[in-house]
C-alpha cells in the first residue's frame, strides 16, 4: 500500500487533533460496536446456514436450518404462536392501564407521592424473585383462587392449566410494568398548562380535556412504549423459564425460551442462529408495522 | 387564581369533592394491587407448612414462624451466591460508571467527523434483539476461555452501554459551554475538561446509571445462566432458580421459597428506597431502565 502523499500537506496536527480526540473518547463504545454488535449480528447470520454442535467445524448446509425452521419443526410454529398471542395479550391491555395508572398518580390529591412510591416498587425486584412471588400468587391454593372462593368461583390452578397458563403470566406482565407508569406519569407532566386552560374557555369539560389535549399530547410517550415493550415481550424469556417451563406442553413455550433450549440445551448454535435471526426480522417488521400506524394515531408537535 | 376560586359555586366543591373521593378509592384499589403480592410473600414467608394447607387459606401465619429463613439460607449456599453476585454488580457498576460518562461526554462536548451519525447508530443499537447477539457472542467469549468466569458479566460493562451513554450525554448537553471556553483558557486540554470541570456536575446522572445498573446487572438470570456452570461462580438469581426446581412443581409453595424470595429482593428494595428520586428521573428522561 502507498500513502497518499498528495492530502498529506492539508492536514495539519492542529485540523486532525479535535477529531482523533473525539474518536478516542468514543473508543470504548467503538469497541463494544465491532465486537458485541455488529460482529455477532453478521455472525450468526452466517451460522443460521450451518450445522454446528459446538465441537468440530461449522459445516454449511444451505437453507436446511432455514427449511427445517418454516416447514419442519412444528415446535417453532408453537413458539410463534405462543409468543404472539402474549403480546395481544400484553402490550395492548398494559398499555392501557399504565396510561390509565398514571393518570390516576398524576391527580392533584394528598399523599401522592406514597402511591407513586409503592406501586412502581414491586416491579424493582425483577427477574426470577418477581417470577416466583407471582408462581405464589397465582398457586392453586393462592390469595386469588381464595378471592375467587369468596364469591363462590372455583379457580383454576393458573399455571398448570393449559387454557389458563399463558393468561396468568399475562396479568403477571401487566401487574409489573412499573416503568411503563412512570414513562407515561413523566409524560403528563409535561403536557402545557394553558392547552387545558383553552379547553375551558371554550366550554369544555374534563372529558374533551382528556380527548383532545391530554391524549395528543402523551401519544408519543405511549407509541414508545407499545415499541419498546412490544420488542421486550417478543424476547420474553424467564417467566417461562422460572414459572412454567414452557408448559403444560406447549402452552408457555415463548420463542425465546425456545431458542435457549436449542442453543444452551442441544447446543444446535446454527440452528439457533436462525432462529434468533427469524426473531430480528419479526420483531423489525412488528416495529416498521408500529411506525406505519403511528401515522393515523400519534401526534407529533409542529405537525399539521 | 383568586378570583376564580372566590367564583366557584358551592357545586363545584362538592364536585372536586366528589373526584377527590373516587380518586382515593382508585387509589387504594391500585395499591392493593400493586402491593399484595409483595405483602402476600412476606406473610408466606412466616407461614409453616401447615398453614399452607388451611382451608379457608389464612391470610396471615398461625404464629410467626422463622424458620424458613435460615432452612432456606442453607439449602442453597446463598452466603457464597451473594458474595459473587456482590463482586460482580461491584465490579460491572464501576465499569459502566467510567464508560458511560467518557463515552457521553465524546458524543456531547466534542465535535468530530462522524458524530452525529455515529450517534443515531448508538441509537440504533438499543432496538436489537439480545437474542440475535448471544450467540455469537457466547463463541467468542468461549474461544477466549472465558465461559464459565465472571468475565463475560463484568467485562463489556466498560465498554459503554449505549442507554448510560444517552443518558450521559443528555444531561452533558444541558451544561453551558462556557464552562469548556472557561476551561480552554485556562489551559485544560479534554482530559480536564472532563475530569475536573464537568464530571463532578454529573453526580445525579451517574447516581441513576450505578442504581440502574445496579439492579440490573443483579437481576440479569439470562447471561447468568448461559455463562456460568460452576457452582463456585453462581450468582442469587441462579440460587433462587435452584431452589425453585428442587421444590417440585406443584402445591404448595412452601414458605422456604418465599423466605428466599424475600431476602434476594432485599437489595433490590433498598437501593429503590436510596435512590428513588434518582431512578424515576432516569426513567422520565430515557424511558427504560437500561440495557
Amino acid at each position: 500500500m502507498q500513502t497518499p502523499r498528495t492530502v498529506a500537506p492539508n492536514i495539519s496536527w492542529a485540523r486532525l487533533r479535535p477529531h482523533i480526540v473525539g474518536w478516542a473518547f468514543i473508543s470504548p463504545w467503538l469497541v463494544s460496536f465491532s465486537f458485541l454488535m455488529v460482529y455477532p449480528f453478521i455472525a450468526s447470520f452466517v451460522l443460521s446456514f450451518t450445522r454446528y454442535q459446538l465441537i468440530g467445524e461449522a459445516q454449511f448446509i444451505g437453507f436446511e436450518n432455514i427449511q427445517r425452521m418454516l416447514f419442519e419443526d412444528e415446535r417453532v410454529a408453537d413458539a410463534l404462536r405462543v409468543t404472539f398471542t402474549y403480546v395481544l395479550l400484553t402490550v395492548p391491555a398494559g398499555t392501557a392501564i399504565s396510561v390509565l395508572v398514571a393518570i390516576l398518580l398524576n391527580q392533584s390529591v394528598r399523599g401522592i407521592p406514597f402511591f407513586r412510591t409503592s406501586f412502581y416498587m414491586p416491579s424493582v425486584i425483577g427477574g426470577v424473585g418477581l417470577a416466583l412471588l407471582w408462581t405464589t400468587i397465582l398457586a392453586k391454593n393462592g390469595p386469588i383462587n381464595a378471592a375467587l372462593g369468596l364469591v363462590g368461583i372455583e379457580g383454576p390452578n393458573w399455571l398448570f392449566d393449559t387454557a389458563w397458563a399463558l393468561p396468568s403470566l399475562a396479568l403477571k406482565a401487566i401487574a409489573t410494568a412499573g416503568a411503563a407508569m412512570l414513562i407515561i406519569l413523566a409524560a403528563l407532566q409535561g403536557v402545557p398548562q394553558h392547552l387545558y386552560e383553552a379547553v375551558e374557555l371554550d366550554g369544555g369539560g374534563e372529558w374533551a380535556k382528556f380527548w383532545h389535549v391530554t391524549l395528543p399530547q402523551i401519544s408519543p410517550a405511549i407509541f414508545y412504549n407499545v415499541i419498546v415493550t412490544t420488542i421486550g415481550v417478543m424476547q420474553s424469556f424467564v417467566e417461562a423459564f422460572i414459572m412454567t417451563n414452557g408448559g403444560p406442553g406447549t402452552a408457555t413455550l415463548f420463542y425465546g425460551l425456545y431458542l435457549y433450549r436449542q442453543a444452551f440445551e442441544f447446543y444446535r448454535m446454527g440452528y439457533a442462529s436462525a432462529l434468533a435471526w427469524m426473531m430480528f426480522l419479526i420483531i423489525l417488521a412488528l416495529t416498521i408495522v408500529n411506525f406505519r400506524v403511528a401515522r393515523y394515531w400519534v401526534y407529533y408537535e409542529g405537525e399539521e | 387564581m383568586s378570583v376564580l376560586t372566590a367564583s366557584w359555586t358551592k357545586s363545584k366543591t362538592t364536585q372536586r369533592r366528589l373526584r377527590d373521593l373516587l380518586a382515593y378509592t382508585l387509589l387504594a384499589v391500585g395499591f392493593l394491587w400493586f402491593i399484595f403480592p409483595l405483602f402476600w410473600v412476606i406473610m408466606s414467608s412466616l407461614k409453616t407448612f401447615e398453614d399452607f394447607n388451611q382451608i379457608p387459606l389464612r391470610i396471615f401465619p398461625s404464629e410467626l414462624y422463622l424458620g424458613n429463613y435460615p432452612s432456606a439460607w442453607n439449602s442453597v449456599p446463598f452466603g457464597r451466591y451473594f458474595i459473587n453476585t456482590a463482586i460482580i454488580v461491584s465490579f460491572s457498576v464501576v465499569g459502566e460508571l467510567i464508560s458511560a460518562s467518557i463515552v457521553g461526554f465524546g458524543f456531547s462536548r466534542l465535535k468530530f467527523w462522524g458524530r452525529n451519525f455515529l450517534f443515531m447508530v448508538l441509537l440504533s443499537t438499543m432496538m436489537l434483539p439480545f437474542w440475535v447477539v448471544i450467540i455469537p457472542r457466547f463463541l467468542l467469549y468461549r474461544d477466549i476461555g472465558w465461559v464459565g468466569t465472571w468475565l463475560p458479566l463484568i467485562v463489556p460493562s466498560y465498554f459503554a452501554n449505549p442507554v448510560y451513554v444517552f443518558l450521559m450525554r443528555q444531561f452533558f448537553m444541558t451544561l453551558p459551554a462556557e464552562l469548556d471556553d472557561a476551561a480552554k483558557i485556562d489551559g485544560c486540554n479534554e482530559l480536564g475538561i472532563f475530569w475536573r470541570i464537568l464530571l463532578p456536575l454529573t453526580k445525579p446522572v451517574l447516581a441513576t446509571i450505578a442504581i440502574f445498573s445496579f439492579i440490573n446487572v443483579w437481576t440479569d438470570f439470562v447471561k447468568q445462566v448461559i455463562y456460568l456452570s460452576q457452582d463456585s461462580t453462581y450468582t442469587v438469581a441462579i440460587g433462587l432458580a435452584f431452589l425453585r426446581w428442587q421444590i417440585a412443581q406443584g402445591d404448595p409453595v412452601p414458605g422456604l421459597l418465599m423466605a428466599a424470595t424475600v431476602f434476594t429482593s432485599l437489595p433490590m428494595i433498598a437501593i429503590f428506597f436510596i435512590g428513588q428520586k434518582y431512578m424515576v428521573r432516569g426513567i422520565a428522561l430515557t424511558g427504560r431502565t437500561g440495557t
